[in-house]
């Protein structure tokens, strides 16, 4: 059993939002779908949920067409959050579970389970605009599962969630995948999804950039880095003498430069103990999701949290 | 496209029971109640009132003094009144005394007193005494009952014998026709009642379709800027949700009507009733046949309110899925207001001319129908076929705007931010949601 999307594309008009992408979702793995806002995340998961089709390409769950799959083998928790404000808690999820086509009692005893797990068992008869950010965040996530779903799409779960809350959702998503459920989430914190996804996929301007274990994802560009720490000196000038290091950061206490093989991080171990200097840091790893994420969408310039710097910005621009 | 009942239920009684609960739906309910118990009372109730100054009989009194030594003259005009339908307001009596008509007057012994002599050549002549010496209603009746009685007498000069009299002064038959072409009504007071129903449901049909009308756009609306219409439109299909919507709020409409139309069915069944117990005699029922009016009126009432309401809350609905902020529904709203308006225009014009080209025309159009038809049927004279080809009409039109506005849904519910225009509802590749 997986989903496949084979090489789908979508036009709005003369915009063209989601050109030819294709990945393979497997049970048991989490999934991670990244990009950049406008990237074509949202257009591509809306299309595997049938709630848009695409203009050409296929989706199927185990060989069969999404469009001939039943509602309730799909749950949705979207990126814009909703729910009916001055409905109660308990009455607004069991109406949902049932619209998705569960059966009340089932769906009831699931609900008592997660408010235990949840911790927001006293909210029950509360309406969802009395609640707390984070915990309206967790009636939504209730919202994506309780019709016990196989296929669980999530766009962007983690947005505006306290850490606390964010290792309880992250708890409850990797629960969904040991379950055997088919999990694919969105987002653009990529430390996140390093963390927790076996697979991902890097769309950029509607194009799909990369895609693959995480593992194969990070050694994809056949790059290393290389972070070097030397007590009293956080510019280390002379690497310059060293072209295959690019430079990538200078933090307080260390360097981080990209570079080609390890062989390049010997030779700059030694230049700096002929120099006495009193190395504090030697790391060579594989780029971080980040890395692949920057080098994939942009040229060097803006980074990642300029990216999201923007998104926020537009997303006021969008509530005001 | 397929259609799953069980999911139209749901969201139909999501809404229904969300709408009944709400606390501005249970005091407008209540204030209608209020308004419309006043209104079936009112008539009944001024009756009573206005009755009772009279101390409880309306009838003038008067006393005939007669110097003319007339026979029968009292029986006789006591008679007239009777044939005229008027003994409820004249009664006249033979006066204790033969002089001083204006003492009795003043001492309150009668309200007017009639005086009957003979002049010189041998006619009658009479002299009507009454409070101000003004001529008011009783007057002019006692002026015609003195007119019968001068005509009987003189005939009876002229020989003709009492029954030869009743001949000749048979009342002519004079059935009131109207120019429109159909018999009206002699009643008068069936006639008042049928136009006041009439202009109520025109009154109620109106505000139905813009208040539950503009519920359907708020709702709409509401769900996609609380974004709840991601998650309804992946569990369902945009016509499940817009069928259930209309439903669920065409049913909360009715829950308010229905006790509503009970109560006035109720107060028009006990118009005697309650005549009777508040002792309002002035007032007179007889040939109101209350059960058929309100019968007709309520079958007929209940098809309009709900091919009605189903045709513009279907485009209602259309509308309001096109704009993604509750400030935005008033401007897309406003062809279905236009519509409504003019309805109401036609169904005022229609009270005051029911048989009318114009009335006819308004009744058959689907959008004007709704308010127009309710009261040509009350106050005119349509055909079978024309009442048969309107609901038909109307039952055509709001299918059609169903379908169109499924379509328009299917399109508006996932489009934030977009300007609505006819290109973008019917180009195919749009944001759209497939199912």
């Amino acid at each position: 059993m997986s989903l496949s999307i084979d090489r789908i594309r979508k036009n709005f008009g003369e915009f063209r939002a989601v050109d030819d992408v294709s990945f393979e979702v497997q049970p048991g793995r989490m999934f991670g779908f990244l990009g950049t806002n406008g990237a074509g995340k949202t257009t591509t998961m809306r299309m595997v949920l049938d709630i848009i089709r695409p203009d050409s390409g296929q989706i199927t769950l185990d060989g069969r067409s999404n469009q001939e799959i039943p509602r309730n083998e799909f749950g949705y928790l979207p990126e814009e959050r909703g729910l009916y404000p001055k409905m109660k808690v308990e009455e607004q999820l069991l109406f949902l579970a049932q619209l998705y086509g569960a059966d009340k009692h089932a769906a009831k005893r699931s609900l008592d389970q997660w408010f235990k797990r949840l911790e927001i068992e006293e909210n029950r008869d509360k309406q969802v605009d009395q609640l707390s950010k984070g915990n309206q965040q967790k009636i939504q996530f209730l919202a994506a599962v309780l019709h016990d779903p196989r296929v669980l799409v999530l766009d962007e779960p983690f947005s505006g969630l306290d850490p606390v809350n964010a290792v309880q959702m992250k708890d409850a998503f990797q629960d969904m995948r040991d379950q055997g459920k088919i999990v694919i989430f969105s987002t653009h914190q990529l430390d996140q999804a390093q963390e927790m996804c076996e697979d991902v996929a890097i769309i950029h301007r509607g194009k799909m950039e990369i895609t693959g274990d995480v593992q194969s994802v990070r050694e994809s560009g056949g790059q290393k880095i290389l972070r070097l720490g030397v007590a009293g000196d956080s510019e280390l000038d002379w690497l310059s003498s060293h072209p295959d290091a690019q430079i990538r950061h200078r933090r307080r206490e260390y360097v981080e430069m990209q570079i080609p093989d390890e062989s390049v991080a010997e030779r700059i171990l030694q230049d700096a103990l002929q120099r006495r200097a009193q190395v504090t840091l030697y790391e060579v790893t594989v780029p971080s999701l980040n890395d692949i994420f920057l080098s994939e969408v942009q040229g060097a310039g803006d980074s990642m949290s300029d990216i999201e710097q923007n998104q926020a910005t537009a997303r006021e621009e969008v509530l005001a | 496209m397929s259609i799953d009942l069980q999911r139209i239920r749901l969201v139909a009684s999501r809404e229904w029971s969300q709408r009944i609960k709400q606390r501005s739906f249970l005091v407008t309910t209540a204030v209608m109640m209020v308004a419309i118990i006043a209104l079936v009372l009112a008539p009944v109730t001024i009756s009573a009132i206005l009755g009772d100054d009279d101390g409880g009989s309306s009838a003038a009194q008067v006393l005939v003094m007669n110097q003319a030594d007339l026979q029968d003259a009292v029986a006789d005009l006591n008679t007239f009144a009777e044939d005229g339908g008027l003994d409820d307001q004249v009664r006249f009596e033979e006066s204790p005394v033969d002089v001083g008509a204006e003492a009795l007057v003043q001492d309150g012994d009668a309200d007017g007193v009639l005086t009957v002599t003979r002049d010189e050549g041998d006619a009658l002549a009479f002299a009507y005494t009454n409070d101000d010496g003004v001529v008011d209603q009783s007057a002019a009746l006692v002026y015609s009952a003195a007119n019968e009685l001068t005509l009987r007498d003189s005939l009876a000069q002229a020989g003709l014998d009492a029954g030869q009299a009743d001949q000749v002064q048979t009342v002519a038959q004079v059935t009131m026709v109207s120019a429109e072409g159909d018999t009206a009504s002699s009643d008068i007071n069936e006639d008042n009642f049928r136009y006041a129903i009439a202009y109520g449901s025109a009154l109620i049909m109106y505000m139905v379709v813009l208040i539950y009308g503009m519920w359907v756009s708020q709702g709409v609306v509401e769900e996609k800027s609380s974004r709840i219409m991601e998650i309804m439109i992946n569990a369902a299909t945009p016509n499940e949700l817009m069928f259930g919507k209309v439903i669920g709020i065409g049913l909360a409409g009715l829950t308010q009507m229905l006790p509503l139309l009970i109560v006035v069915a109720v107060g028009l069944l006990s118009q005697q009733w309650l005549a009777d117990t508040l002792g309002a005699t002035g007032i007179d029922f007889t040939g109101i046949d209350f059960g058929a009016i309100s019968l007709e009126w309520i079958v007929y009432f209940l098809i309009y309110f709900l091919l009605g309401f189903l045709l513009y809350a279907a485009l209602y609905a259309g509308v309001g899925s096109l704009v993604s902020r509750q400030e935005d529904v008033q401007t897309v709203q406003t062809p279905m207001t236009m519509a409504a308006v003019l309805g109401f225009f036609g169904a005022i014009f229609t009270l005051g001319a029911p048989n009318s080209t114009f009335a006819q025309v308004v009744a058959i159009v689907p959008v004007t129908s709704p308010m127009t038809m309710v009261p040509r049927i009350l106050l005119g004279d349509p055909a079978p076929w024309e009442i048969v080809l309107s609901i038909g009409l109307l039952a055509a039109a709001a299918v059609f705007a169903v379908l169109l506005a499924a379509r328009i849904y299917r399109m508006g519910v996932l489009m934030y931010g977009q300007n609505p225009s006819l290109r973008v509802i019917f180009s195919r590749d749009r944001v759209a949601a497939a199912r």
